[in-house]
């Protein structure tokens, strides 16, 4: 089991981006927080573990 | 993300507003909440002459994902991310630092509420957050309920500026507070920058006037049927209000004070 953005998903040893492409997000729209730890753009190809936490965080208008 | 350039540079003799070791031309921070659509947010910053602009983090919704924010404020303005969403301390800090690592520089607005009704800030909260951040290296303006203790608190935990609320968020009711405001730009040396409630460009004018430093708004533009005049308005507002409080105002007076000459008159002398 993997945790992404608060919910459960099954583990299947993929990576951050294969994650991200089967999400259909843009790594440009979004910041990679990976266990906690912000990733760079050339980090996501690091592989996802069992347990590891994964959040996908983005910018929006406020004040 | 590209590369952003965070505060102007000292110019001599003109007014400008300092954070810290960064110079502003404009007083009016800007939010970027509420917008009809991303052009006219855009274009409402260009039109408002802000050099700092506000926006939030969240979660992504993964099944909605929805353009960046970022890629459509411009490229020459000062990124002022705010902790909306965080109850606490802890909650606000992860936040600043989930934002700066994402490459928007070192200027937060610590924004901690846990009252859901009138989204009151969480003073207490606000300055423990506000001293973790600032000893790690942030630009910190934290939001609050305006009261002296709380606003002396923050400035000896390093923050850049305070900023005091005129009335609820999004209220547009203007300043109701303005006893509680004036005593803080009184007393407190960083700069006051009155935050939320601000509904009419008059309500700008009135804060600068009574000495704020600058002023930051959003719904009032972007909830407004024309934002980008809307934004140009303020603009106006808030150097006629600075203007104002430069060159100080007369004395008030309880009785009429005639501004022409009371002698010469054309009639019969008495």
């Amino acid at each position: 089991m993997i945790i992404v953005n608060g919910k459960e998903y099954p583990y299947q040893g993929k990576s951050i981006q294969w994650i991200l492409e089967t999400l259909k997000l843009e790594p440009s729209m979004v910041i990679v927080e990976h266990n906690q730890r912000i990733l760079e753009k050339n980090q996501l190809s690091t592989e996802m573990e069992k347990g590891d936490q994964l959040e996908l965080i983005t910018f929006l208008g406020g004040g | 993300m590209k590369k952003r350039q965070y505060g102007g540079i000292l110019m001599k003799n003109k007014d400008q507003l300092q954070l810290g070791d960064h110079f502003f031309n404009s007083r009016l921070l800007v939010g970027t909440g509420k917008y009809e659509n991303h052009d006219i947010m855009k274009k409402s910053i260009e039109a408002s002459g802000t050099e700092m602009v506000t926006m939030a983090l969240r979660r992504g919704d993964l099944k909605n994902p929805k353009e960046n924010v970022l890629n459509f404020i411009p490229e020459n303005m000062t990124l002022l991310p705010n902790t909306s969403g965080a109850r606490n301390a802890e909650e606000a800090i992860r936040i600043a630092k989930i934002a700066r690592a994402a490459g928007c520089g070192n200027f937060i607005k610590i924004e901690v509420i846990s009252d859901q009704k009138y989204l009151l800030p969480d003073n207490y909260e606000t300055i423990k957050a506000t001293k973790a951040l600032a000893s790690e290296g942030f630009h910190v303006l934290p939001y609050m309920s305006p009261d002296l203790m709380a606003a002396k608190e923050m400035e000896k935990a390093g923050a850049k500026a305070v900023m005091p609320l005129g009335s609820p968020i999004g209220s547009n009711r203007g300043i109701e507070n303005k006893g509680l405001i004036k005593i803080l730009i009184n007393e407190i040396k960083v700069p006051i920058i009155v935050d939320a409630g601000i509904g009419k460009p008059s309500h700008a004018a009135e804060a600068m006037e009574l000495g704020a430093k600058a002023v930051l708004v959003n719904t009032a533009i972007a909830a407004s049927k024309d934002p980008i005049e809307m934004a140009r308005a303020f603009d106006y507002a808030v150097k006629a209000g600075r203007l104002a409080y430069l060159s100080k105002f007369g004395e008030v007076k309880a009785r009429g004070d005639a501004s022409s000459p009371l002698t010469g008159f054309l009639r019969k002398e008495q």
